[in-house]
């Protein structure tokens, strides 16, 4: 999440808006959100719905999968990034810079 | 003796294949990570502040980034 906080100007200057999103409690995400000094939403998911959802619960640890979607306007995803890749926010960027150029 | 050595062999062999077959198997959350082109299931959830937010809200408005991340204070 870091390494989008980072990147959060260039992500909103494309357009997009960024939410975080992981399993753990709004509590916990509140405490992370202010020691990593985390300006953009964190969702919390303690039910795990939305993660399974997606399709990015992991079963083993029961917890989410990194991994990154861009969805547009309407609503379709445009660009699905997961693991380590993932964590570089730069496709996610690019992603939504071709979206903007689009509309 | 010999009756109990195959079945030590035996068991040793079925064990080897399990975990052959697990490791084979792909991810359990792999098959069905939803893909480009698919549609991005709506949801109401809370954020850090307490703010309720709904996806379907911003439809029409704006792209939405969705960055799913393991756990609070982890790296990345």
């Amino acid at each position: 999440m870091k390494a989008y906080q980072a990147d959060i100007a260039k992500l909103q200057s494309s357009g997009a808006v960024v939410f975080g999103v992981s399993v753990d409690s709004r509590d916990a995400n509140a405490r992370f959100a202010s020691e990593q000094g985390i300006t953009f939403p964190l969702l919390s998911d303690p039910t795990k719905q939305v993660t399974t959802s997606y399709g990015v619960l992991n079963r083993y640890i029961r917890l989410a999968s990194r991994t990154t979607f861009v969805v547009d306007k309407e609503g379709t995803i445009r660009h699905v990034q997961s693991g380590g890749a993932a964590i570089d926010p730069s496709g996610a960027v690019s992603a939504c810079q071709r979206l903007k150029e689009k509309s | 003796m010999r009756g109990l050595r195959l079945l030590w062999f035996l068991g040793i062999g079925v064990v080897i294949a399990i975990i052959l077959f697990a490791l084979t198997m792909p991810p359990p959350e792999a098959a069905k990570t939803l893909k480009v082109g698919d549609h991005a299931p709506d949801f109401t959830l809370t954020d850090q502040n307490g703010r309720e937010v709904r996806l379907a809200d911003y439809r029409g408005k704006s792209t939405v980034i969705l960055a799913f991340y393991i756990k609070a204070n982890t790296p990345g």
